[in-house]
């Protein structure tokens, strides 16, 4: 807060609820695209893979390959960061910020809730893919692969929600959201690359997508705990940002 | 029109500039690192084993062809709709010209900025391949780039007629990065196009005009590249035409 602001009087549950429905408001519409089109992304693959029961490739394999390891993680990805972008940068330049700096809530609370609604949305997300999934492998035959849905929610819960706190901290620094999106999705290939080319690959853990690819055999839970505690590093660094605009 | 020329390029330059970067940088670090690179790709048949195989397998068949697609559909977006939410609209159509010109001259410098995009790889490649000792055929880097410049304008054109559209920055982001993740997937399905996916025309696999032997392509594709301009520029009066149609309150 700045120094003889007025101190927030708010009571701190009912400021995080009203943040949070303003996050939700501003973010709801992304989300449902995202819902409608990785939902249909799940139920084609899966569906599609419906002939392939007779093939020597086990289904729960094959929906892995196809879906939790392909197409759908890749679109994932790319939504969870869209999910996790947008902070008062951006309300700076649509000239909403200083309503928004007008609540009596600190700047730390308002990343805090924004933080909080990108993560229970990305974990919506995980949760749709693998119900969709599930299901669609249900109707078709192959088996409701409950075991495995549920992994893969808890992997790409922890997982995206790094993804969407790398989002938020490009959008805190960058204010255009198109750039700010592209500087994002072009670090995440770089450390992939970087992964691939360095002894790191020797080390499945540090390889944020075999994490998310992982739980096939089993929840790599040293590695999520890791990757949890990258996002808290993640979020504590646009904490200090955030902090160090304000003064 | 120079003025409106002007503002769309003040507006996109930023992604323009990054994109360069990130394309330049990716192509010095194929080259640059080719040696390890190549060991890790392990490959022991041609043409994988030979550096324009290696080149084309880790360039223009996977990586720098999906970072192009990707850039594409980023370049895009931004528009009228867009301004409305920032607020400056009403200085944009206060200006003396008529709406689809802020339109055309959009479109115009993103196809511009995408072609010297895909001149970025002609330069590195070739050059940084010449510093480390090999060899790159210029007519190869520029064939490929004709491609990735065909096919990105109708990836651009796609992203450019989402963002009139759509109205919400992120919303638009949203749906132009599902419809480009979608559109190859769809194409795909489509009887016929199976083998006309954007990325397969781009890197030339299963494509007539391509030897996977020598991983080459053996002609000039201008038909191929001529044909997805013809596409591009029919979707992007499509959307010239919305935006003209389009109310603003």
């Amino acid at each position: 807060m700045t120094v003889g602001a007025v101190r927030p009087t708010t009571s701190a549950p009912r400021a995080a609820a009203s943040l949070a429905y303003k996050a939700w408001c501003e973010t709801r519409v992304r989300l449902a695209v995202a819902a409608v089109a990785l939902g249909a992304a799940c139920a084609l693959v899966v569906a599609q893979g419906d002939w392939r029961l007779g093939h020597p490739m086990p289904f729960a394999r094959y929906v892995w390959s196809a879906a939790y390891n392909d197409s759908v993680k890749t679109a994932f990805v790319w939504l969870a960061v869209i999910l996790g972008t947008g902070s008062l940068r951006q309300e700076h330049a649509v000239g909403t910020a200083g309503f928004t700096l007008a609540l009596p809530v600190t700047r730390g609370q308002l990343l805090a809730v924004r933080a909080g609604v990108g993560l229970a949305e990305v974990a919506a997300l995980a949760v749709l893919a693998a119900v969709v999934i599930s299901g669609v492998s249900w109707a078709t035959g192959g088996g409701a692969l409950i075991g495995l849905s549920l992994r893969f929610v808890v992997a790409w819960t922890v997982c995206g929600g790094l993804l969407a706190s790398i989002g938020l901290l490009a959008s805190i620094a960058i204010a255009n959201e198109y750039v700010g999106w592209l500087v994002t999705i072009l670090a995440i290939m770089a450390y992939q690359v970087t992964v691939a080319l360095t002894p790191l690959r020797r080390s499945p853990a540090c390889d944020l997508f075999q994490i998310m690819a992982m739980p096939s055999t089993g929840l790599p839970i040293t590695a999520l705990l890791g990757v949890a505690a990258a996002t808290a590093g993640v979020l504590a660094i646009g904490h200090r940002w955030l902090r160090a605009r304000e003064r | 029109m120079p003025a409106l020329s002007w503002k769309a390029w003040r507006e996109s330059r930023a992604r323009f500039a990054l994109s360069a970067a990130a394309l330049a940088g990716l192509c010095l670090a194929l080259v640059v690192f080719q040696a390890e690179l190549r060991r890790l790709i392990g490959a022991t048949e041609p043409p994988a084993t030979t550096y324009v195989g290696y080149l084309h397998i880790r360039l223009y068949a996977s990586v720098g062809c999906a970072v192009f697609w990707l850039i594409a559909i980023v370049l895009g977006l931004g528009g009228l709709a867009r301004e409305r939410t920032h607020g400056t609209l009403g200085f944009t159509l206060a200006l003396p010209v008529p709406r689809s010109h802020h339109a055309i001259a959009r479109a115009a410098i993103g196809v511009l900025e995408l072609a010297a995009l895909a001149l970025v790889p002609v330069i590195v490649v070739p050059a940084a391949s010449w510093l480390v000792g090999e060899r790159y055929p210029w007519s190869q880097a520029v064939g490929f780039a004709t491609l990735w410049l065909g096919v990105g304008s109708v990836g651009f054109a796609i992203s450019f007629a989402i963002s009139v559209i759509v109205r919400s920055d992120y919303v638009a982001l949203a749906v132009a990065v599902l419809t480009m993740r979608l559109v190859p997937s769809a194409v795909a399905l489509i009887p016929g196009l199976e083998g006309w996916r954007p990325l397969d025309v781009m890197s030339g696999r299963g494509q007539s005009y391509f030897d996977p032997a020598t991983a080459m392509l053996t002609c000039a594709p201008w038909p191929v590249a001529a044909a997805a301009l013809v596409a591009a520029c029919a979707l992007i009066t499509i959307a010239v035409q919305l935006a003209r149609q389009e109310r603003f309150a």
